[in-house]
This record gives C-alpha cells, structure tokens and sequence, in this order.
C-alpha cells in the first residue's frame, strides 16, 4: 500500500466515525430525552361492545406515536392478545409495517372483532354469564435509524369485563333475571354451598324472554315446585353463522328453602346441537 | 520523538472537543432542559465521560509526540481506537439493550446492530493505523531495528 491509498483509507475511516458520531449525538439523545415516545392505552381507554345479531364482539382502542426524530419509525409490527385470567387464549391479532414519519405524531386506531364462531363454546359460555379480567398482551417491535436500532415492548393490559347480557337491555327485570342466572352458574360452577342471601336473591328472579332476532333466544321461566321450592329453568338458543344449526342449552334448578335449610339442586343440565 | 511535543496537537484538540466538551454540554443541557428524566442516568454518562475523554485525549496527544511509523505511536493509536469503543460503550448505557419508560409501559432499545456497525468504524481505524505504521515504517529506515536497517542497506 503506498501512502495515496493511505490516505484514501484515512478519509473513509474518518467519515465512517464522522457518521457514528452524529448518530450517536443526535439521534440517541434524541430518544433519550423522549424525541420518540408512545402512549399505550390504559385499561379505561380500551373499550368493547357485543354485537349479538353479528356474533361479534369489538374491541376499540388506540395508541400513538411522537416521533421528533431525524428518521422514520418504520416496520412497526403490532401483535395483540387477548386472554382470560386462567390464561386461555381468546384470540390473536396482527397488525404489521405500520410506518411513523418523522416530525409527526400518529395515532392508530385498533378496532379488533372477535367472531364468536371462533372461540369454543365453553368460552364463550364463561365470557357472557362472567364478570371476570381480561388481559390484553400487546408486542409491539419498530425499527429505526435505517433499523440500526430497534424498539420492542411487550405489556399486559388488564380490562375488567362484565357480562355481556347486562348490556342487552336498559330494562331493570331484564337485567335482574340476567344478574339471578349468573349467579346460578356461578354457584353451578364454583360447586358452593348456598347462601341464604344467594337464595333470596335468586327467589327474586323474574321470568325473562328475549330474542334478538336472529334467532339467539334467552329464556327464563320460574315455576313453583313446592310451598317453598321454585323450578327455574333457563334456555338459551345461540345460533351457528357457519354452519346451519343452533347450540340449545336448558338447564332447571330448584331453589328455595327444605326443613329451613336453603336448597339448591341442579334438576337437568344439557347442551344439544340442533341442525 | 518530534520537537511538537511542546505543543497541543490538532487531533487533541479536536479529541478534546467532540469526546469531552461537546458530549458533557449536551448531556448537561439535557439534564437542565429535561428535568422529568432520571437524572441519577445522566450523571451516570457524566461520570464515563470525564475520565474516559481525558484518557482518549491523552492518548491523542501522545501520539502526536512519535512520528508516523514508529511503533510507540502505533500502540497508541490503537489504544484511542479502544478508548473510544469504550467510551460509546459508555455512553449507549453500557449495554446493548437501553430501557425506558413511556408513560409507564417499559421499552427497550435494541442497539445490537449500531454497536456493530461501532465495532466495525474501530476495526477500519485499527487497520488504518496498522498500515500507517507498516508503510511508513519501511520507508523510514531509522524506524527498523539494527539487523533490519544493515539488510536494506546491502539491497540498496
């Protein structure tokens, strides 16, 4: 090498440290002082709503990015899950090469619809009769400076559910005979003892009918057994999209008082694929 | 040794002002202008700052007392090259993932690929020097040890 070449080796080393420097002065700062920022939704700001002639459940949120740096955020890749408490998973979304240029704020709106037909019945069983907390595990990977460097946050956001049904009418009985037979699965399922407060509480159930037109069917209707024991029986009529058929599930319960001792018994529990 | 040891070097100069002054100024404005970041971090970079950017200027302006081709100036070039991969180092937090905080979801910064591309700009510095050394060294004669400078003698 003679010292021409030298010097030509000089310059590309000197304007390569050149780059790195101004990288690292201008562009680290940059995220270091919060030039690039994002805001994730909190739990208040993650909202849902049930369609029942659509089978459809819509979460609606949104996030934003600040970008006041020198370069595009690009290949934002967004992957979200939503699971239940016992960590079950509801179902999975991606959204992906979502691009941020510089010098903007951008905010993207996450409208995520869950086909009910997709989820197993138990779940969705355990979605519409429970109040339960709901975890949405969001990915989110971005690159920036030409993907020199990269971004990744993996959170977990806690969204409080209450059962759907509640929300399918204003009307007070309604939601009194919805919030009654929650409670009968709910000892059902829990295999508690009864309460004397739980039997009150379910003697005040009124009979309910609602359809939605679609041909979901809910169905409450509350017999006398004895003096003291009523027969409750629920139906629920939850109509297939995909195939041509409907899932009726029937249960009856007596409650009510024996001997002064509360009664709680499962009479008849069943859940037939009608075609 | 050359007769500009009595003297600051160019490239000391400059060293002292792109990997002292410049960095602690911003790092100084940041912490000023940002009161909401954790500042226990800026003072983190502070404290690497200060003592690794007056090694790399000592370092600089010690090379500048050997002429291009001798060894001691070699090894110290070598020595700056280092001193400023640790320095980076230093200064991207120490690591190759930065954490943060954005309204209180934490996120990483991945820095692998911009370290190496670093580690990449030393190594073209470290063979830069390398071939300064060897190219000047052969054509400097004095540079050779005793038995080398006798045999370039006889083939001249």
């Amino acid at each position: 090498m003679n010292r021409q070449q030298l010097t030509y080796l000089r310059v590309v080393a000197l304007i390569m440290a050149g780059l790195v420097a101004s990288l690292t002065i201008g562009n680290l700062f940059t995220i270091a002082t919060k030039g690039i920022s994002v805001t994730l939704p909190s739990e208040e700001e993650i909202q849902w709503s049930i369609d029942p002639l659509q089978k459809e459940i819509l979460f609606r949120t949104s996030f934003s990015v600040r970008n006041q740096g020198a370069y595009d955020i690009r290949d934002i890749d967004i992957t979200a899950q939503l699971v239940k408490n016992d960590k079950t998973r509801l179902f999975s979304y991606e959204k992906q090469d979502l691009v941020v240029l510089r010098g903007t704020n951008t905010t993207f709106d996450l409208l995520i619809p869950i086909d009910l037909d997709t989820i197993s019945f138990v779940d969705w069983f355990s979605l519409i009769y429970k109040n339960t907390t709901l975890q949405l595990l969001l990915d989110i990977d971005a690159l920036y400076m030409y993907g020199l460097v990269e971004f990744t946050a993996n959170e977990a956001i806690d969204i409080p559910w209450s059962q759907p049904p509640l929300n399918i009418s204003d009307n007070g009985t309604i939601q009194a005979g919805i919030q009654g037979l929650c409670t009968i699965f709910n000892i059902t399922e829990n295999n508690s003892i009864m309460s004397i407060s739980d039997v009150f509480s379910l003697l005040s159930i009124p009979e309910l009918y609602y359809s939605s037109g679609n041909g979901f069917v809910f169905n409450l209707t509350i017999t006398s057994y004895s003096e003291t024991l009523k027969n409750i029986t629920c139906q629920i009529i939850t109509p297939l999209l995909i195939v041509n058929g409907s899932f009726e599930f029937t249960a009856s319960f007596l409650v009510g008082f024996e001997e002064n001792t509360p009664v709680f018994r499962i009479q008849e529990v069943g859940i037939e694929y009608v075609a | 040794m050359s007769l500009r040891k009595h003297y600051v070097s160019a490239k000391a100069w400059l060293t002292f002002c792109f990997y002292f002054l410049i960095p602690l100024c911003s790092l100084l404005l940041i912490l000023h202008e940002y009161p909401e970041l954790p500042s226990d971090r800026i003072y983190t970079r502070i404290y690497w700052v200060i003592p690794t950017a007056l090694v790399i200027v000592l370092l600089a302006q010690l090379g500048s007392y050997y002429k291009k081709g001798e060894t001691k100036r070699f090894v110290l070039n070598i020595g700056f090259t280092i001193m400023t991969i640790i320095w980076m180092f230093g200064l991207l937090g120490g690591g190759l993932v930065m954490t943060t905080f954005w309204n209180e979801y934490e996120f990483s910064i991945h820095m692998d690929k911009y370290v190496l591309l670093i580690i990449s700009v030393a190594a073209l510095n470290v063979l830069y020097y390398t071939f300064e050394w060897r190219v000047y060294r052969k054509e400097n004669s004095s540079f050779l040890p005793p038995e080398k400078k006798k045999g370039r003698t006889v083939v001249d």
